[in-house]
């Protein structure tokens, strides 16, 4: 289906705005992830300013985060993140292994006839009857 | 004192790990999800294929792989985030008249009911794959820009300013984007 110029120009001004708007996106996007991370230190540089006694834990922010329930809470929060995305990850790649072991063999197996298989399981994990 | 500073520098540390998680870690991760189900989901077109039920030089079979591929391969672009950007850019701006569903229903002309169903629901995956990856690949935007969105549109159609807010107009226009971009794939 061939298409009209106006069809074509009309399509090319979308795709232009489009990447006008993934610039500004990514732009935004990096002021917010590195926004967070210079609000952290300067909140980490105003807490060992203290330390040296130039200023005082007197910042609302400072004084929230020296908190000894704040302090438990986020750790629990930052480790209970880190295992579940260890968890999500590692489920993520088995269904990728899955994917992939049910394909290959079968392409493989049109090459060469006689090729021989690791006998893993469908998730790439020990097979039951293989295990000590 | 000292113990203060070292609670708070305990907290700074722990605030710039879930930062790392939340801004790095879990986009990758959603993002690798979003391609993996999709990468699935190409499969299954594949195979659908490779079954005889429909030819691999089929348009109808053509165009949905263009549209998987635009969205495997710009699905870092597809964020809550740039939908709105993409949507105040985007003002203005006239829209092609051949829209993927006009594309869509052009290249299934001819085929059995039974095929057309069959590909017709493997569209409709990619598209609730592509609903959940724009909600959840950015939850802050989700969260920032969706309930006073919807206060707007809610505001918006009581005052009787515009029709009902259309989920499927919406995802149309993703999925035209979409394949606008795999088409040019396909073209390159």
């Amino acid at each position: 289906m061939a298409k009209s110029n106006a069809e074509l120009r009309a399509e090319n001004t979308l795709l232009r705005r489009a990447n006008t708007s993934i610039g500004i996106t990514s732009i935004f996007n990096n002021l917010i992830r590195y926004g967070a991370l210079v609000l952290i230190f300067r909140y980490g540089y105003l807490s060992i300013d203290s330390l040296s006694g130039k200023t005082t834990l007197a910042s609302v922010g400072i004084n929230f985060l020296a908190n000894i329930t704040v302090s438990q809470a986020v750790a629990y929060i930052l480790g209970a993140g880190g295992l579940t995305y260890g968890a999500v990850e590692h489920g993520l790649r088995k269904k990728t292994i899955k994917r992939f072991k049910n394909r290959i063999p079968k392409l493989e197996a049109k090459i060469d006839s006689g090729r021989t298989s690791s006998r893993l399981n469908a998730k790439g994990e020990t097979h039951p009857r293989d295990q000590a | 004192m000292n113990n203060q500073v070292l609670t708070t520098i305990a907290s700074l540390i722990s605030l710039l790990g879930i930062c790392y998680l939340f801004f790095w870690r879990y986009r990758a991760f959603e993002l690798a999800w979003f391609r993996q189900d999709l990468f699935c989901l190409r499969d299954e077109l594949f195979d659908f294929a490779a079954s005889g039920k429909i030819s691999f030089d089929h348009r109808a079979y053509g165009v949905l792989r263009s549209c998987m591929n635009g969205y495997i391969r710009y699905g870092d672009r597809l964020t809550i985030w740039h939908g709105f950007f993409f949507k105040l850019c985007a003002i203005g701006a006239k829209r092609p008249s051949v829209t993927f569903d006009h594309v869509w229903s052009h290249a299934q002309k001819g085929l059995d009911p039974e095929t057309k169903n069959e590909l017709d629901q493997l569209r409709n995956r990619m598209e609730r794959i592509a609903i959940r990856h724009v909600l959840v690949s950015a939850p802050e935007g989700t969260a920032i820009l969706l309930p006073p969105l919807f206060l707007v549109c809610a505001v918006a159609v009581a005052i009787k300013l515009r029709e009902a807010w259309n989920l499927r107009e919406n995802v149309s226009e993703l999925d035209n984007t979409a394949y606008l971009f795999g088409d040019e794939l396909a073209a390159a």
